[in-house]
């Protein structure tokens, strides 16, 4: 038999040449563990990973997982998003890149409102991409736009990401929540700044809105658009205020947050039953889709690292030259290249546990850590091959953008994401000052 | 030959190993193991949750998964009622001398291996100094304990209740956030420097003692029965008695460090009060009642409080007689 | 196939019938918050009636989402193969990664919800005490559930291989 160590270089090794293969991520996961266990472990494997199952099914922190994907799929059916795009595309249209403006601003407030990003990556595809195309905006511009701008929803609170997050690194969700509020708000920024900056330099491809389209700039437009905006601001005091106002838990919360949703549906007339059925289903799609690639994850690393694959990586990685930094540039790579071929909750489960004791034993910041990591994490959903935002883009947009198109689009934003990983870096107090001054500081 | 091979043995802990709670119990007692066998057997020791999460550490010992590996007998209590009995007693009933003696030589450990039977073998380790109790509220009589919201786990759940208070559970990583924002305006957590460390002192005013829920914690050593059998008479002995050392010394060098933390609690002016004589011989007088309610629901439970409850009553008029009032 | 039809529609209706605790999930977090913020009562029994509901979820949506091919993964290799060649790599997965892998763990998940049941364990979430019975029974439930899906998915491929040579 192959020595232990060599069996989890295997094992690693075999898991990504099957899920760039094409294998389901989640049942590569299960097979790889169960078929290693087997070998090493014996039957001890079998009651092991029905207990990492079953943990799963016992935490009650991510119990706000399908609840927070439920409230999205519910505000993507009540038309809200919608009216924030209109007023605010009437509010920005006269400036050049407006409309690209706009939809940065609707999704970031979106973020805020949602914990995913299918229901907000989906609904501007819809809404933003056609008024771009309309007004010959750039397509790359365009589509790069609504992946990056949707994106934000896992970074900004309230966040599934940061859900799974917690637990897995004994942090405090609602910490996280504070912590990653700032970084995605710096992230809006650097969009904003890039599309203001570059629809001045290249007019043709992001052009204001004509004269005649215009509506007029007065006291009703800015009526419409408070009116419009108050839905949102109603969702985002209900979920992300009681939680950071110090209320409510995160679980809580999202619970409270499904419920608004529906009132704020009915509201609208747009909680029909078939609405709430199908808003039900793709949150079940959704939901069994990512837990069954979280305990797949915990049973092959159940047998991973008592193979001591971890220990492995963990060494190699503090036996790197140039210091602390160095390695810390080095984990924040290989989060970026994996991103490429694993959704993120595979990088998120199977990466992160090993990083962890590296982090605290280079003494840097667990919470600070969580926070790149997630910012980290924003970039796999815009490269290809496999990136959320982009395949909910291809879905929902019209024929004539292309996958290229689309792959030409996000090049700047991925970069523009990249420079903001740097800028929390290099300024900590981005992540830190919030969670310290609402939620109190200590060790964790 | 076979005998040059050391026996390997791979487990894992429930706490950091980085922590207190992990460094002067389980760490201890693997250095002493490698020094007292003379590299005749190697202890892979594993972070918590490295492998399988801290409360299934049990399981996986029992289905062989592992060889060993520490928690606390509480966390059985789903299975085994009478875990919590194990680990500490609330309002004092089972106080550092008592604990000690009876389970060393009371016949508290020989209750601890009855109630897991063969599934696998357990012996004490690691030892923790008292607890005190952080609270956003002065807290000087048991009056102000009523409407209190804390957290709380183990059988002092039940005392909280009995004297008025909502016990919420939260996990270890929320206490904080929790007193923070008002979910719970109290909290039973662990000693002064894990509590210092974790900054209950910055959201809490006042802080009380004695424990009315915990005094010494006792954890517990888990070992795969197949492992244990199978190893040699002599290194069985190295492997009992340096969890036994482990307990000894890491709780002495863990005493140190409250004594450290708890000269910072009183230098950042955190208010601290104690309950009355009378108010304790309450918190006394109601874990008495928890504890024949449940020695009702539950046959081993009641086998073990008795052992307890006879032990407490020969042992008092001895020690009552010798120590300084 | 008759059984194929018979295996896809137990996998829709357990789906949609899994789909639909999102609701009582919902109300029951709510109710929970409502009772603790406003009545300053939290129930003893809805945190561990929380996470049953969603633990039930999204282990029996397992099949579902299966049927609905919607348990991610990467085409870009897989889209080089020939349509056979694509089937039978299909067919591989299937039966090896999937079926195989499910049924072990469908007998492993009885042992232990019986377990459970035999010994009269209790949940140690909470102080409720509710038996660990019901909750352990749902793994061996949704494993048994997605094996069958996964076996009315290998035949459905190896069917469409045979076809594909006539
Ligand atoms: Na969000
Ligand atoms: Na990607």
């Amino acid at each position: 038999m192959i020595p232990e160590q060599t069996a989890a270089v295997v094992m690693f090794t075999l898991l990504l040449a099957m899920v760039i293969g094409g294998v389901h991520l989640a049942f590569a996961l299960i097979f790889i563990g169960v078929v290693f266990g087997l070998i090493y472990q014996g039957l001890a494997i079998f009651p092991m990973a029905m207990l990492q199952i079953f943990d799963v099914m016992e935490s009650e922190i991510l119990i706000a997982v399908p609840l927070f994907v439920f409230m999205g799929t519910i505000l993507e059916k009540s038309g809200i998003a919608e009216k924030v795009y209109q007023s605010l595309y009437e509010l920005f249209g006269p400036v050049r890149g407006g409309l690209a403006i706009a939809t940065i601003v609707t999704c970031t407030i979106f973020a805020a409102c949602t914990g995913v990003i299918a229901a907000t990556v989906t609904t501007m595809t819809l809404l933003a991409i056609p008024s771009m195309l309309k007004r010959k905006y750039d397509k790359g511009l365009a589509t790069g736009v609504v992946c990056a701008g949707g994106s934000l929803g896992i970074l900004i609170p309230p966040s599934v990401m940061l859900v799974m997050y917690g637990p897995m690194a004994n942090l405090s969700v609602a910490k996280l929540f504070a912590g990653a509020l700032f970084p995605g708000l710096v992230l809006s920024f650097l969009y904003l700044a890039y599309i203001l900056l570059r629809s001045w330099l290249r007019p043709k491809t992001a052009p204001a809105i004509s004269r005649e389209e215009r509506p007029p700039i007065g006291l009703k437009l800015l009526r419409d658009t408070a009116f419009y905006m108050l839905p949102a601001a109603f969702l985002i005091v209900a979920v992300l205020g009681s939680i950071l106002g110090g209320i409510t838990s995160p679980t809580e919360a999202s619970g409270v947050g499904a419920f608004c949703a529906m009132i704020l549906a009915a509201f609208y007339r747009k909680l029909t039953l078939q609405y709430v059925k199908e808003a039900a289903y793709s949150t079940l799609i959704v939901t069994s889709m990512v837990f069954f690639i979280i305990f797949g994850a915990g049973i092959f690393n159940v047998v991973f690292l008592y193979l001591g694959g971890g220990a492995l990586i963990r060494d190699a990685l503090i036996a790197l030259p140039f210091g602390k930094w160095f390695v810390l540039a080095t984990m924040m790579f290989i989060l970026f290249i994996g991103g490429f071929f694993i959704s993120w909750q595979g990088l998120l489960y199977i990466l992160v546990p090993i990083f962890l004791p590296v982090v605290s034993a280079l003494g840097f910041d667990q919470l600070w850590f969580a926070l790149l990591v997630c910012v980290n994490l924003q970039m796999s959903f815009l490269t290809p091959p496999f990136a959320y935002a982009i395949f909910f883009v291809k879905g929902a947009s019209p024929p004539e953008i292309t996958t290229w198109d689309i792959y030409r689009g996000v090049i700047p934003f991925v970069s523009l994401q990249a420079l903001g990983l740097f800028i929390c870096t290099v300024y900590p107090e981005i992540i830190l000052w919030l969670p310290r001054v609402t939620l109190g500081g200590g060790g964790r | 030959h076979a005998a040059d091979k050391p026996i390997k043995w791979k487990g894992q802990g429930c706490f950091g190993l980085a922590t207190p709670l992990g460094k002067q119990t389980i760490v201890l007692w693997k250095e002493y193991i490698d020094k007292m066998s003379g590299g005749r057997m190697v202890i892979e020791l594993h972070d918590a949750g490295e492998i399988v999460p801290p409360t299934k550490i049990y399981d996986a010992i029992r289905d062989g998964l592992l060889d060993f590996g520490m928690n606390t007998p509480a966390w059985q209590k789903g299975k085994y009622l009478a875990g919590d009995l194990f680990y500490t007693l609330p309002a004092g009933v089972l106080e550092f001398n008592d604990l000690i003696i009876w389970m060393y030589a009371g016949g508290g450990k020989e209750l601890e291996q009855e109630m897991y039977k063969e599934e696998l073998i357990v012996f004490p380790l690691g030892l923790t100094p008292p607890e005190e109790v952080w609270s956003k509220r002065p807290i000087k009589t048991l009056k102000d304990i009523k409407g209190l919201k804390i957290r709380a786990a183990g059988l002092s759940m039940e005392l909280w209740e009995k004297l008025g208070a909502k016990v919420v559970l939260l996990p270890g990583g929320e206490v904080v956030p929790g007193l923070q924002r008002g979910l719970i305006d109290a909290a039973e957590y662990l000693e002064a420097s894990q509590d210092y460390t974790l900054g209950l002192h910055e959201v809490c005013k006042y802080r009380f003692g004695p424990p009315v829920h915990m005094s010494n914690n006792i954890f517990q050593l888990l070992i795969k029965t197949k492992s244990w059998k199978e190893l040699p008479a002599d290194l069985k002995v190295i492997v009992e008695n340096a969890a036994l050392a482990a307990t000894f010394q890491g709780y002495a060098r863990f005493w140190m460090d409250t004594i450290e933390f708890n000269k910072k609690i009183e230098k950042y002016g955190t208010k601290t009060t104690k309950l009355s004589q009378k108010d304790q011989a309450e918190c006394r007088k109601l874990t008495m009642e928890i504890l024949e309610e449940k020695s009702k629901k539950d046959p081993f439970f009641a086998k073990v409080w008795k052992s307890q409850r006879e032990f407490i009553k020969s042992y008092k008029p001895y020690y009552d007689l010798t120590k300084f009032d | 196939m008759k059984v194929l039809k018979y295996i896809d529609r137990i996998s829709e209706w357990t789906g949609i019938a899994s789909a639909w605790l999102i609701i009582p999930l919902m109300l029951a977090v709510v109710h929970e918050v409502v009772m603790r913020h406003f009545f300053n009562a939290p129930t003893g029994w809805g945190y561990d009636t929380c996470w049953m509901l969603y633990g039930a979820q999204f282990m029996i949506g397992g099949a579902y989402t299966l049927l609905h091919k919607a348990h991610v993964r990467i085409d870009i290799v897989y889209n080089i193969l020939s349509p056979r060649g694509k089937l039978i790599f299909d067919a591989i997965i299937y039966a090896v990664v999937i079926l195989f892998v499910m049924i072990l763990l469908t007998m492993a998940g009885i042992k232990f919800a019986a377990d459970a049941w035999s010994t009269g364990e209790k949940l140690s979430t909470t102080n409720w005490f509710f038996p660990s019975g019901p909750s352990k029974t749902i793994i061996p439930v949704a494993l048994f559930l997605l094996s069958l899906q996964s076996l009315a998915e290998l035949i459905r491929t190896i069917s469409s291989i045979t076809k594909g040579k006539e």
